[in-house]
């Protein structure tokens, strides 16, 4: 038995045409949820369809599970033992839960139909779509949808669990649920999951990883990013004149993220203030 | 963070459970295609259109009859159709934008090809068996009988559409591409079986049958070589829809292939 970090990306560089996605973004993962935070356009999606063997990166070192993905074989291994739900997932027409899943499930090798339709069902279950199981898709729920493509994720309970923006479109109740789902899916594994929402990050994600422009801002955990913006974040009446970002709260007073000036009424940072303070700062040198 | 990396499953075992996934996926593919509305819904017209002709005389039930509208149904004009659901099931996944999920699982885009070209048996045989049927109330009635080469020529079509359908789904993601090669190929037979050239009426994509052809420029060509110059066509879109993705396989297996259908090809001229 080895131990070694699931997720070890260093320097991926991809390209589509003249637009370069990633422009060197590293990112070590081990046990646990990961949260990959970052603004439209930073490369996440295409960071994670690196990760899920679906892209292969131009350049960069790149190994998941112990084994490089570049190789057939290896590769092969590697989906064996992954779970990924893409950003825009989609399933096809006339499909039911049970229907797409199952699908999946022979993709992903089971052979056998019996115990295949048992895993089938456990999944849908853990999802809690055990009543719609037979139900067209397309007569469900965006977030019961979102729960399909969980399902099919989950499916023999893979190593590594790529989700791309899992909770984007699902309404409070539904998110806390799949907060929960994959703070579970976490215990174990490697999960990683790319998210605009910084409060999901802070619920569930053990590690988080910021990237902008293709490249990897910061790494390590959520207390240490907060970190980063202490003495930061302060209260005026007025938007501050050193501040990257400010917006006026409900108590009239604007919330500043930048360079406080001297006497300022500091507030503690959340996350968020965190977040929006690293990826606001130009050069930035705060990366892990 | 460190993760407890697992041991590794196993080397040979891998191409086993690659073998067993295909075959699964294969059976549920099958199910697909012959449930698909496509065929339901030429299979419930045809029945209505039937019973409408018996009870109003215009057909009688004999065994000659009955023969004559299997072969005509299940190797003439249900092959054609067998092209719509073939090319809706292989192209199902990227339609419903499921690609991107399907990519990162183990079986690849090749094993579902290959899945779906084994389940193009599962009509062919449907298919197989009702010409069989035709074939035999035909050898007891009092006729001339049906040419055996419907008997070994009519999976052929039926395998033959699966794989083009295969193919161009893999080869040419756009709507319509289905209705146009069905055109195309109507087309194709339409324009050359009134041909007065050899080759180019043996060599369009239908079972010629020596008992009926009546273009005299064929008369005199081998039956034996006809149908293995269609099995050669099946073999090169299976290859097409197989190695969409591996340009050198392709190369590979379709240079010895397309060789054999050539000769084949000369082979069966009169």
């Amino acid at each position: 038995m080895t131990t070694i970090p699931t997720i070890q990306a260093h320097g991926i560089v991809r390209s589509f045409g003249r637009q370069r996605a990633l422009a060197g973004a590293s990112l070590v993962a081990g046990c646990g949820v990961t949260g990959l935070l970052g603004p439209n356009g930073a490369g996440k999606t295409t960071l994670l369809r690196a990760l899920a063997t679906v892209l292969a990166p131009d350049s960069g070192d790149l190994r998941l599970l112990g084994r490089d993905p570049g190789d057939p074989k290896q590769r092969l291994e590697i989906r064996r033992r992954l779970g990924y739900l893409p950003q825009d997932a989609g399933y096809q027409r006339g499909f039911t839960p049970f229907d797409f899943v199952d699908y999946i499930a022979i993709l992903k090798e089971f052979t056998d139909r019996r115990a295949r339709h048992d895993e089938v069902r456990r999944v849908i279950a853990l999802v809690g779509l055990d009543e719609v199981r037979n139900k067209r898709i397309r007569t469900l729920s965006g977030g019961m949808r979102r729960r399909v493509g969980l399902a099919q994720a989950m499916l023999g309970n893979p190593d590594l669990l790529v989700l791309d923006e899992p909770t984007v479109g699902l309404d409070p109740e539904q998110r806390l649920r799949f907060r929960d789902l994959i703070s579970e899916a976490g215990q174990g594994r490697t999960v990683i999951l790319s998210t605009h929402l910084t409060d999901d990050v802070a619920a569930i994600c053990g590690q988080v990883v910021v990237i902008t422009e293709g490249r990897t801002l910061f790494s390590g955990s959520p207390a240490e990013l907060v970190g980063l913006a202490v003495g930061h974040v302060w209260a005026d009446a007025q938007r501050g004149t050193g501040a990257v970002v400010a917006w006026r709260a409900e108590d009239g007073r604007y919330r500043n993220i930048g360079e406080a000036p001297h006497g300022a009424d500091l507030v503690a940072p959340s996350l968020e203030d965190a977040y929006l303070f690293l990826v606001g700062t130009p050069a930035t040198e705060s990366a892990a | 963070m460190t993760a407890v990396v697992a041991q590794s499953r196993g080397g040979d075992v891998a191409t086993r459970r690659q073998f067993g996934a295909i075959g699964a996926l294969a059976r549920v593919e099958g199910r697909r295609l012959i449930l698909h509305p496509a065929y339901l819904g030429v299979g419930g017209y045809l029945v209505i259109a039937g019973t409408a002709d018996v009870t109003q005389g215009i057909s009688q039930i004999t065994r000659h009859g009955v023969s004559e509208i299997l072969n005509i149904l299940f190797a003439i004009f249900v092959p054609l159709i067998a092209l719509f659901p073939a090319s809706l099931v292989a192209s199902s996944a990227r339609r419903a934008g499921a690609e991107e999920t399907l990519a990162a699982l183990p079986v690849s885009q090749r094993g579902r090809s290959a899945a779906l070209l084994l389940a193009c048996l599962v009509p062919a045989t449907i298919a197989s068996a009702a010409v069989a049927v035709g074939w035999w109330l035909d050898s007891t009635a009092a006729s001339t009988g049906d040419h055996p080469a419907t008997l070994y020529g009519t999976p052929l079509l039926y395998l033959g559409v699966g794989a083009l359908a295969v193919a161009a789904a893999r080869w040419l993601p756009w709507p319509g591409v289905a209705l146009a090669l069905v055109v195309g190929l109507w087309s194709w037979v339409g324009v050359v079986v009134q041909q007065d050239n050899a080759f180019a009426v043996l060599t369009a994509p239908y079972l010629v049958l020596s008992d009926t052809a009546k273009n005299v420029s064929i008369i005199g060509f081998s039956d034996a070589w006809h149908t293995a110059y269609l099995a050669g066509l099946v073999a090169l879109a299976c290859v097409a829809a197989l190695y969409r993705d591996d340009l050198r396989r392709m190369v590979a297996a379709g240079v010895p292939v397309g060789t054999v259908t050539l000769i084949c090809a000369v082979a069966q001229l009169p």
